[in-house]
């Protein structure tokens, strides 16, 4: 494709994706002298021409131009080393730097979608530009009500992408494309007092009931989807109808499942274990041959097997040995909307007197560290695009999504612990906070449990006694049960006033 | 109520001390019996200067990460001092209290700083070999380390062989810059273990 603008006209070669026609990011920094490099927070790439830095999102169709969020039609990928773009960054993007219009021939440019600007506390509610959106394009709503908080889900093909208004009555929420889909239920009142949109239409309204305090957005993938959460003092809910709750698949590869997310109940009831590490990664291994992938398998397969004899639904992110990916463990747990992430380990040190039990939870201090990076980084872009500091939109990065659980996830950690000293009699090295990968996605309550050192000689024997994993699966079902058991008390509505 | 309050207080920083003075002692270097007065005669000849500094490396058994006084080479300049003490870090603990969580033949391969951020290049074995409580080890060692003894580091990356890495043994995120983790150091308010 040939590029002209205020620089003159240059050569991109197309590149392709999904029919798609595009370019690497690469050649266009090639072309205009320019550099590609990375974001030190974000970690996305960041395109630096005639001085002006864009930070490119590959997680959704966004870019920031010197701070200025920019929606695209099609999200950036890295496809064989390369940076794909589509060509509307061109025309989209690249003026913005540039001072000047680009055209480009030779390619089928597509229109930019609007700036993601996000009006102020207050101002008119947008209209939506369409009353319909285009066919096939569908994003599914669902409601969901805790005791403190009303979480709507917005949950599309591709990401979604919208535009949140915070009125003072009312969030507006409009989608850039697709339209919505659903039903909902009563969502009750105090937080949220009613949501309301057209099936097929774009824009959904949630009228603020007193007890509404804040909202926060989460843009989540595996599935992509919005999530809007509104915190508050109380909502009051009527008890929900009964309703048939479809079975839970079976293994991780549910995670692909077509047609959306299976659906889910307010009540405590769906179970992720993961058995840590598989297939070539085998964890910590003995002299003797003894490998954590396989006792973790063991371990994880033993305990489901009592929680599903205590009613639960019980996934295991893999059920063979089979490597999965850190992150798709926990997109495993987050697709099937589970209540409890337990990823199972055994532990391993170059000191052979190490033994006991220890559950981690993620790290507030690593947590707090990233979330000041990422405010201090959207507070400078959202005060250079004009966008209020508490807009409704916040590109919160999906990895930061465990930090709403973090309480709840030390209560998980303790109670592993307790039950482990009470149970197994294993020493007790307490809960133990760090930034593990496999924690850092999940939007449940979720921990990581080292049972015991297999770098022990006493616990690594111990550890292949079947009466002894038959030990660590009660005592993990036992603390999964007494976490349901405080998770559903307050689930109880209040007595009707 | 003060009055009341004094002894009690006087015997917490009898006990803090007398507890770090346990964890120092623990891993101090075993003496080489030079002759007396050698150090002070060959000091000002080998024209070395020379700072103590504290390393942090994992207690046998709880894996928490105990103080360790060093002294270490010293130039002024902030990024050359951190290399050395790295360095000297991988060459594990001087006492035996102590364990070194590193796999022999782990080697520093460069150290910069990019404002308070310290980036650690590490080569060698350093990927394998261990479960979460050596990873933990492994990689708050060097954080703790660092950001003692150079308050201006807040936050530490870790690179292997000039790469970004996600985790090094499949537990801990590498993708981003860590900060102290003061949970994990022995005697320190909150570790795992410590009575409440």
């Amino acid at each position: 494709m040939d590029v002209t603008g205020p620089q003159g006209t240059f050569s991109l070669k197309d590149r392709f994706r999904g029919g798609q026609t595009g370019f690497c990011a690469e050649d266009l920094a090639a072309a205009l002298k320019g550099s590609l490099g990375k974001d030190p927070v974000s970690h996305y790439p960041v395109l630096t021409l005639r001085g002006k830095r864009t930070l490119i999102s590959t997680a959704s169709a966004l870019a920031s131009v010197d701070g200025k969020i920019v929606r695209l039609q099609e999200s950036p990928a890295v496809i064989e080393g390369c940076l794909w773009l589509p060509t509307e960054f061109l025309t989209a993007v690249l003026p913005q730097i540039l001072g000047g219009p680009v055209v480009v021939r030779g390619a089928e440019a597509k229109a930019p979608l609007a700036e993601g600007k996000v009006p102020p506390k207050g101002e008119a509610k947008p209209e939506p530009r369409e009353a319909q959106a285009p066919k096939g394009a569908s994003v599914s709503v669902e409601a969901e009500v805790t005791s403190d908080s009303v979480r709507l889900t917005l949950t599309g093909k591709d990401a979604v992408l919208a535009d949140v208004a915070q009125g003072t009555k009312e969030i507006v929420v409009t989608l850039a494309q697709g339209g919505l889909t659903g039903r909902l239920q009563d969502v009750g009142a105090g937080i949220v007092d009613g949501i309301a949109f057209n099936q097929g239409g774009r824009t959904l309204k949630a009228a603020l009931g007193p007890g509404f305090k804040r909202l926060e957005s989460l843009k989540l993938r595996g599935p992509d989807r919005l999530v809007l959460l509104f915190k508050g003092e109380g909502q009051r809910v009527n008890p929900p109808p009964p309703e048939n709750v479809p079975a839970a698949p079976e293994t991780a590869d549910a995670g692909a499942v077509p047609g959306g997310p299976p659906k889910k109940t307010a009540a405590f009831d769906t179970v992720v274990l993961d058995p840590g590490h598989g297939g070539s990664d085998t964890g910590a291994t003995t002299d003797g041959g003894l490998q954590e992938k396989d006792l973790t398998l063991i371990l994880a397969q033993k305990t489901a097997a009592m929680l599903e004899k205590a009613g639960l639904k019980v996934i295991l992110t893999r059920s063979t040995d089979t490597q999965v990916p850190l992150v798709q463990r926990t997109a495993i747990a987050n697709y099937n909307r589970a209540d409890l992430f337990l990823s199972i380990h055994l532990n391993s040190s170059p000191a052979a007197s190490a033994r006991g039990t220890e559950t981690y939870f993620l790290s507030r201090n690593a947590t707090d560290l990233w979330s000041n990076q990422l405010a201090a980084k959207e507070n400078t872009e959202g005060a250079a695009s004009g966008a209020t500091a508490d807009s409704g939109l916040n590109l919160v990065l999906w990895e930061m999504a465990q930090t709403s659980y973090i309480v709840e996830s030390s209560v998980l950690a303790e109670t592993i612990q307790q039950e482990f000293n009470t149970l197994l009699g294993t020493a007790d090295r307490g809960v133990r906070q760090a930034p593990f990968v496999v924690l850092e996605g999940a939007q449940m309550p979720a921990v990581l449990v080292e049972v015991a050192f297999l770098s022990n000689p006493d616990e690594s024997k111990r550890l292949t006694d079947s009466a002894f994993q038959d030990q660590v699966a009660q005592g993990l079902t036992q603390s999964i049960l007494a976490f349901k058991a405080r998770y559903d008390k307050p689930q109880t509505p209040p007595p009707a006033s | 109520m003060t009055n009341l309050k004094r002894p009690r207080r006087r015997a917490e920083v009898i006990l803090l001390t007398a507890a770090l003075c346990a964890l120092l002692a623990s891993c101090r270097e075993a003496p080489k019996a030079p002759p007396p007065g050698a150090e002070q005669a060959a000091a000002p000849a080998a024209q070395t200067v020379t700072a103590p500094r504290t390393l942090f490396y994992p207690e046998a058994d709880d894996m928490l990460l105990a103080p360790c006084p060093v002294v270490v080479p010293a130039t002024g300049s902030p990024q050359q001092d951190m290399a050395a003490l790295i360095q000297r870090y991988l060459a594990g603990p001087p006492g035996d209290g102590q364990v070194q969580p590193f796999l022999e033949h782990s080697t520093l391969r460069a150290l910069f700083l990019v404002g308070s951020e310290a980036v650690v290049d590490l080569t060698g074995p350093v990927k394998s070999g261990g479960g979460s409580a050596t990873e933990t080890a492994r990689v708050y060692g060097i954080v703790q380390t660092l950001t003692y003894n150079f308050p201006d580091v807040k936050s530490v990356r870790i690179l292997v062989d000039g790469q970004e890495v996600d985790t090094l043994l499949g537990h801990l995120d590498l993708s981003r810059s860590l900060p102290p983790e003061p949970r994990l150091v022995a005697g320190s308010a909150g570790a795992a273990g410590d009575a409440q």
